[in-house]
């Protein structure tokens, strides 16, 4: 944390912590493979980020003959926009993640469908 | 740039907005400036945020960067996709395994053996990837982002402190017990050591524990319209224990407006945050950095004290002491109304879950939590113990009636 002038003049209420170690978590055996799941995340949170600001600068064009950026850091989706930004947003994350949950077909079979999942989901 | 050649001529409203182009983008050239423009548009009116440069959302101050918000958004979206899809898939494999090992699908077994079948099978391994991906990317990103404006966010968290309605009660020299420090939940810091936890807590818990329903407190005005009055339908004044940003607190002031709100809580950022949103919403709670084990407050005070998921944060000690202490300012006939995890499942699936949270989401202190007879301790310090019917949702499973 930067130590400005206005900082020292602050009193921000901290306490020191007892740190955890929950940085050294490795789930698959690997730090390496439990590493690249991380960093997958990071990558599609950034890819969808760029994406959902190209989609608000659309909504905007769709609305104004020409747009600024303040306008669009400032742009609220309608409730029918953002109900279609979800919707977009969902099948992104599907089509990234559902590989990890079909892996457990390849291991073990077909058994692993659950019942309640969407026929969607069932490819 | 001076005031006098510039904010006479905009409004309020225009004020955020010049603060929302300074201070919000990656066009900031003067941090200077922008705390300028910040402290004027503090000085015009009397709202407590300063900073919701992007505006609101109902009660929610939107995240300060579109970039910021759509990062949110997409974790919210894994949260989502990790429990309707993964963490069923997974279900069926814990099944299998368990009949594998000529175990039912409801059986009890110790944790530790829960966790040795099953911790490294490949997919219920995934389900912690996800979840432990999700929480530390999710932690650090909200961790950046508030720093990177911290000089501003500190100035209106600085400013609120002042403001009403409600008080705000800091003790910065308070002695604080280890347990309270730890990072529970893996959020850096914890509840102490960031000055923007409450902010981190806020925006965390919706893009986590409670994706998209605690914005706008919903889970916590349902829970306080759920909530028990006592008998003589006397409520003077209410105590809210570990209230953190003070969402049920808030909720039970609507609920109960004449009565005298308080909410408590260990982590002085917590409280802050807490004070601040609640001045900002225009509802007078008042907020102090104290400890549950040693209120402060004066005999028989309350007719209810409430708390919402702070037992599993504290050691076994320490939840018997909050419990007499409650008994302590409670009046006669009061209520005490507790809710946490309080009847979890007992099988092999639930255990390993529980464990997933215990060693690697920080809920450090579940493994205390597990071995306290809750009830027993209330009656011990003279409850009475009333069961309630399951509800849905986050709901007390009883409450205490001090005798």
């Amino acid at each position: 944390m930067a130590d400005t002038p206005l900082r020292d003049a602050l009193q921000d209420h901290t306490h020191d912590y007892v740190k955890a170690d929950y940085d050294r978590a490795v789930f698959h055996g690997d730090p390496m493979i439990d590493s690249l799941f991380t960093a997958l995340t990071a990558i599609s949170s950034h890819v969808w980020t760029v994406q959902r600001r190209l989609r608000i600068v659309e909504l905007l064009l769709e609305k104004n003959d020409s747009i600024t950026r303040e306008m669009i850091e400032q742009y609220l989706p309608t409730a029918e926009e953002a109900e279609q930004l979800k919707a977009e947003r969902d099948e992104f994350v599907a089509e990234i993640y559902d590989p990890f949950r079909e892996s457990g077909d390849i291991m073990y079979g077909s058994s692993l469908h659950p019942p309640n999942l969407s026929d969607s989901k069932r490819k | 740039m001076s005031n006098d050649s510039l904010f006479p001529m905009m409004k309020r409203r225009d004020l955020f907005t010049a603060a929302a182009a300074v201070a919000s983008t990656a066009l900031v050239e003067s941090r200077a400036e922008a705390k300028e423009l910040n402290d004027a548009v503090a000085a015009t009116g009397s709202d407590a945020r300063t900073m919701d440069v992007r505006g609101r959302d109902g009660i929610y101050v939107r995240f300060p960067r579109l970039d910021m918000e759509s990062k949110g958004n997409f974790l919210a979206g894994l949260y989502v996709w990790r429990l309707q899809t993964l963490e069923k898939t997974a279900a069926v494999r814990i099944e299998q395994i368990l009949k594998e090992n000529g175990i039912g699908p409801q059986e009890d077994m110790p944790w530790e053996e829960a966790v040795a079948l099953l911790e490294k099978d490949p997919v219920v391994a995934m389900t912690g990837r996800a979840r432990h991906s999700h929480q530390k990317l999710k932690y650090a990103m909200l961790q950046r982002e508030y720093h990177k404006l911290e000089d501003e966010f500190l100035a209106e968290m600085a400013r609120a402190d002042q403001m009403g309605p409600g008080t705000l009660e800091l003790n910065p020299s308070m002695h604080l017990p280890k347990y309270t420090t730890h990072e529970i939940h893996s959020m850096p810091g914890g509840y102490v050591g960031d000055p923007f936890a409450g902010h981190m807590y806020h925006a965390g818990t919706d893009l986590g524990a409670y994706v998209d329903t605690n914005f706008q407190d919903g889970v916590h005005m349902r829970m306080a319209a759920a909530a028990v009055a006592p008998e003589d339908g006397k409520v003077r004044r209410i105590l809210d224990q570990g209230t953190s940003i003070g969402q049920f607190a808030t909720s039970m002031k609507s609920r109960f407006p004449d009565a005298e709100v308080w909410g408590i809580d260990i982590g002085g950022p917590m409280v802050r945050y807490a004070h601040m949103k609640a001045v900002d919403m225009g509802v007078e709670v008042n907020f102090a950095q104290r400890l549950c084990e040693e209120t402060g407050f004066p005999d028989n005070h309350f007719d209810i004290v409430t708390s919402n998921l702070l037992f599993h944060e504290v050691t076994k000690e320490a939840a018997g002491e909050i419990i007499r202490e409650t008994y302590r300012v409670l009046r006669p006939g009061g209520v005490f109304s507790p809710t946490d995890a309080n009847d979890p499942l007992q099988t092999a699936h639930a255990k390993f879950t529980f464990w997933y949270n215990y060693r690697w989401n920080h809920e450090d202190w579940y493994l205390d939590w597990m071995q306290v007879d809750f009830t027993g301790e209330m009656e011990k310090a003279g409850f009475k113990v009333v069961e309630l019917a399951k509800q849905r949702g986050l709901r007390p499973r009883f409450i205490g009636i001090k005798t």
